[in-house]
């Protein structure tokens, strides 16, 4: 039994009036790939950017490597950050600097390694995720899985134990897309890093998912493995994975 | 007597120890991002006359193994093999050899950066593509406005009801006061510089003169189209930009409607219908200005400027003013519209496209001006 590495707590959040998380309890154990999936408006974003403090924790409690995100200092969320890798959805690679250049940047940052060393790191990482010849590409001259891939890079760039991916497979093929699951998968087994994932394609969660929770209208209806989601009765989930009458 | 490492100076390891007389070096402890830099710096303090033949790596006593100290062991394995040394190996477990192969290094050919070109090599291409890419496309992109311009001004075509109206508000009648300032303080500049030089000379009256035909020919003109450069140059290519970077000229060409006449004729009517009109105003403003420091400093009152103002402006120097102010027009939304076509993705190309275009239209408006004076002297 692995240990649980973050733990939500009666978590709610709302924007204006508007409620999107109504008292949310999850956990995500460590070295499993945690899917946390559900239709669009769901509040699957929504529990991301808390879980990466983005957003504050007003109700309920957050808690990742057994810190209280709420009460951690600005230097301990800095030094937390330093442990986590976010692969966003837009890649979100720094426009004005190119491939290598974006994924040097954490390590030129934040650890005090010598400049060739850190060359030849982000080479090796380039290669893990087949864009070794993309290095002195800008942004803007990559195509989507080209994007997708370095964004991957940057975001495995530290080591990180904890892997953050925000809708990983949005706007690729299918092709791409399995390979990018195979890539998590591999970054799981060799490296044993805890990966929470947001995503709603369905063929990627078959993959990739070790444990999942399931959000519908901002509260969790399922949390469990892989096997319990498939076996579930409750219509929204069937639904979800093509085998509902798609009446909810 | 065994091969021995000299080392230049005592500096304590955490990461690596080195028995010199065995020739081991026994990495142990954390190979990780915090310590990887000791083995490269282990590395490079070593004194090549005092390499041994054979050195033996010994791992088991490392504990913690990441992509730093996966790429440290094996930049110091090529290193020293480079130095001629054999290397040995040991106490590799599974792990970390699993670990080392998975962080195994790129092939550096692919990443290296392209030869640089000899200087005549480079300058050449410089030029010959600034002819291709851009001098060639701006006339292109000019003709097709003048074009799809005088075409719409008979037909409304893909124009939408009241844009070059919105656009004419948005171009020049919110620039009304910037430009009223603006001139108002250039002309007092202009009559306050030159009033110590005239008062030397006797020549006071001629103050008027120099601050009309100045105004009228050259300043008005100038002052307005470099304001509105700022102003609406830059916006014309921001929008232009973002909407390149979003895919709606895409989505605009793919429904059917030229982007330049939805999107460029309208802003093009707006800025030609309203900069004569800001210019006049400028000219109005910028000649109060001077008709304040002459009362102020040479004591011409109102009366006695105004009354000679009939006799020193001519016709020639109002429609030269005008001219300029519609050939300026022109150039300042064409310029805009250019960089907002020229972007490439992302969001900094937007910020670029607007920078560009306000230099290179302001650097044109100032060009022209030399142009036209001289057509009109």
């Amino acid at each position: 039994m692995t240990k649980n590495v973050i733990e939500v707590s009666e978590l709610s959040a709302a924007f204006d009036e508007r409620k999107v998380l109504h008292r949310v309890n999850f956990s995500v154990p460590g070295q499993q790939v945690t899917v946390i999936l559900g239709g669009s408006g769901s509040g699957k974003t929504t529990i991301l950017k808390h879980l990466l403090g983005l957003y504050p924790v007003d109700e309920g409690r957050v808690r990742i490597f057994d810190r209280d995100l709420a009460s951690l200092s600005e230097e301990e969320q800095r030094l937390l950050y330093q442990q986590m890798g976010v692969f966003y959805q837009n890649g979100a690679l720094l426009n004005n600097l190119n491939v290598l250049e974006n994924i040097a940047l954490p390590l030129q940052q934040h650890t005090q390694l010598p400049e060739d060393l850190i060359a030849e790191m982000v080479r090796m990482k380039l290669r893990l995720v087949g864009l070794h010849d993309a290095a002195l590409l800008f942004p803007s001259q990559l195509s989507g899985g080209m994007l997708k891939r370095a964004a991957l890079a940057r975001a495995i760039a530290m080591d990180p134990p904890l892997l953050f991916c925000d809708e990983p497979g949005a706007g690729l093929d299918p092709v791409s897309l399995a390979r990018l699951d195979q890539l998590i998968l591999n970054l799981k087994e060799q490296l044993g890093i805890t990966v929470i994932m947001v995503t709603h394609e369905v063929s990627s969660i078959l993959r990739t998912a070790d444990h999942i929770v399931f959000l519908d209208e901002g509260q969790i209806v399922l949390e469990g493995s892989k096997e319990e989601a498939l076996a579930s009765d409750l219509p929204v989930v069937r639904d979800f994975f093509g085998k509902g009458t798609g009446a909810y | 007597m065994p091969n021995t490492f000299k080392v230049k100076k005592k500096v304590v390891y955490h990461s690596l120890r080195y028995e010199p007389q065995n020739g081991v070096l026994y990495l142990q402890g954390k190979l990780t991002r915090e310590q990887a830099g000791e083995v490269l710096h282990w590395e490079a303090r070593l004194e090549s006359k005092h390499l041994p033949a054979v050195l033996c790596l010994d791992y088991s006593g490392v504990r913690e193994l990441d992509s730093a100290g996966s790429t440290a062991v094996h930049i110091l394995r090529r290193r020293l093999k480079e130095r001629g040394l054999h290397l040995e190996e040991r106490g590799l477990s599974p792990e970390w050899e699993e670990r080392l192969n998975l962080f195994s290094p790129a092939d550096p050919q692919a990443t290296a950066a392209a030869k640089k070109e000899s200087l005549p090599y480079r300058l050449g291409s410089w030029i010959q593509e600034f002819w291709t890419k851009h001098a060639r496309g701006f006339m292109l992109l000019m003709a097709d406005m003048l074009f799809w311009g005088l075409r719409d001004l008979f037909k409304r075509g893909q124009r939408r009801k009241g844009e070059a109206v919105n656009q004419a508000v948005g171009i020049g009648v919110n620039a009304v006061p910037i430009v009223m300032v603006l001139a108002f303080i250039i002309g007092l500049v202009l009559a306050l510089q030159s009033a110590a030089q005239l008062r030397n000379f006797g020549a006071n009256i001629f103050i008027v003169d120099l601050i009309v035909i100045a105004m009228m020919a050259e300043m008005g003109p100038l002052i307005t189209a470099i304001v509105v450069a700022g102003r609406s140059g830059s916006s014309i290519a921001a929008e232009i930009a973002t909407m390149k970077v979003t895919n709606e000229t895409d989505a605009l060409q793919t429904m059917g409607i030229n982007p330049l006449r939805f999107v460029v004729v309208p802003k093009l009517y707006g800025a030609l219908l309203t900069l004569p009109f800001l210019t006049v105003l400028a000219n109005v403003a910028g000649i109060a200005g001077g008709a304040t420091a002459a009362y102020a400093y040479l004591d011409i009152g109102p009366e006695v400027f105004f009354n000679r103002m009939p006799a020193v402006l001519y016709q020639k120097d109002i429609v030269t003013g005008l001219v300029k102010s519609l050939a300026f027009a022109t150039l300042v939304v064409l310029t805009g519209t250019w960089f907002g076509f020229q972007v490439d993705k992302g969001a900094e190309g937007v910020g670029k496209a607007a920078t560009r275009s306000v230099v290179a239209s302001i650097a044109l408006v100032i060009v022209a001006d030399l142009v036209l004076g001289l057509l009109f002297y």
